[in-house]
């Protein structure tokens, strides 16, 4: 029988340490978190709070959010096209904490599917910051998803970059 | 008879006179104001307030999200 060395071991032991604490399952696929798989390195952290995650991969420009939610009434289409016209006006609401202006939504391809997709410009104090956000619709009581790219408004290109594949090509976990 | 002078002054009080009189027919009494219709001040579009608000509400419950999450 061949023996780990303790080295590895350790490793494997921190691995499974730094999982738990970030609340999130990795698999093959990478990071999953509320069903999503996103093939991101091993040195991603991870935050949690009641279906809210944020990963933040070391080096990247920005990192990804993903919110679980259910809506309480079901918009009247759920076309993308005005499901994203329809989040683009309940992110121009929230303008309590900052300015939050929508610069364009659109449909994007995720999942093998078109989803609303909504960009815009966060102000939070002097910081300014660039979301890039992909709604996941769900049928029935079963929740729905939000996912973003955010990242300091001067930076956000080169986020969009090293993230955006990551984030059209996340798949479905089984659970 | 009438002396020149009493026939004098007689015609200047007939003159007098007839000038008094014409001068009040001219005189018009001032027009008020014309009076401008009133419009009444504009009420607040209090059914366009309540339906921007109940639409503010209906988009709450659609999307109960956080969207400070994610910005520190």
């Amino acid at each position: 029988m061949i023996r780990a060395p303790r080295s590895s071991l350790a490793a494997l032991a921190a691995l499974v340490a730094l999982c738990s604490l970030a609340h999130c399952q990795r698999s093959a696929e990478g990071v999953c978190v509320e069903t999503l798989c996103f093939s991101l390195p091993l040195t991603t952290s991870g935050l949690r709070d009641n279906g809210r995650h944020t990963l933040r991969p070391d080096g990247a420009a920005g990192w990804i959010n993903v919110q679980r939610f259910v809506p309480l009434e079901r918009p009247e289409s759920t076309e993308p096209h005005a499901l994203a016209r329809a989040l683009g006006r309940r992110f121009a609401l929230a303008s309590s904490y900052g300015a939050q202006g929508v610069l364009s939504t659109g449909v994007a391809t995720l999942l093998q599917r078109q989803v609303a997709t909504v960009d815009a410009r966060v102000t939070v104090g002097e910081r300014t910051l660039r979301r890039r956000l992909w709604l996941i619709d769900a049928t029935g009581d079963e929740p729905w998803l939000l996912v973003d790219i955010t990242a300091p408004d001067n930076d956000f290109d080169r986020a969009l970059e090293q993230l955006g594949p990551i984030v059209t090509n996340l798949t479905k976990s089984q659970r | 008879m009438f002396t020149r002078s009493s026939l004098l002054a007689l015609c200047a009080l007939v003159a007098l006179a007839l000038c008094s009189a014409r001068s009040l027919a001219q005189h018009v009494p001032p027009r008020p104001p014309s009076l401008v219709p009133l419009t009444p001040p504009r009420a607040p579009d209090l059914a366009a307030r309540a339906r921007s608000i109940a639409d503010e509400a209906r988009l709450l419950r659609q999307f109960p999200i956080d969207l400070q999450w994610g910005t520190r």
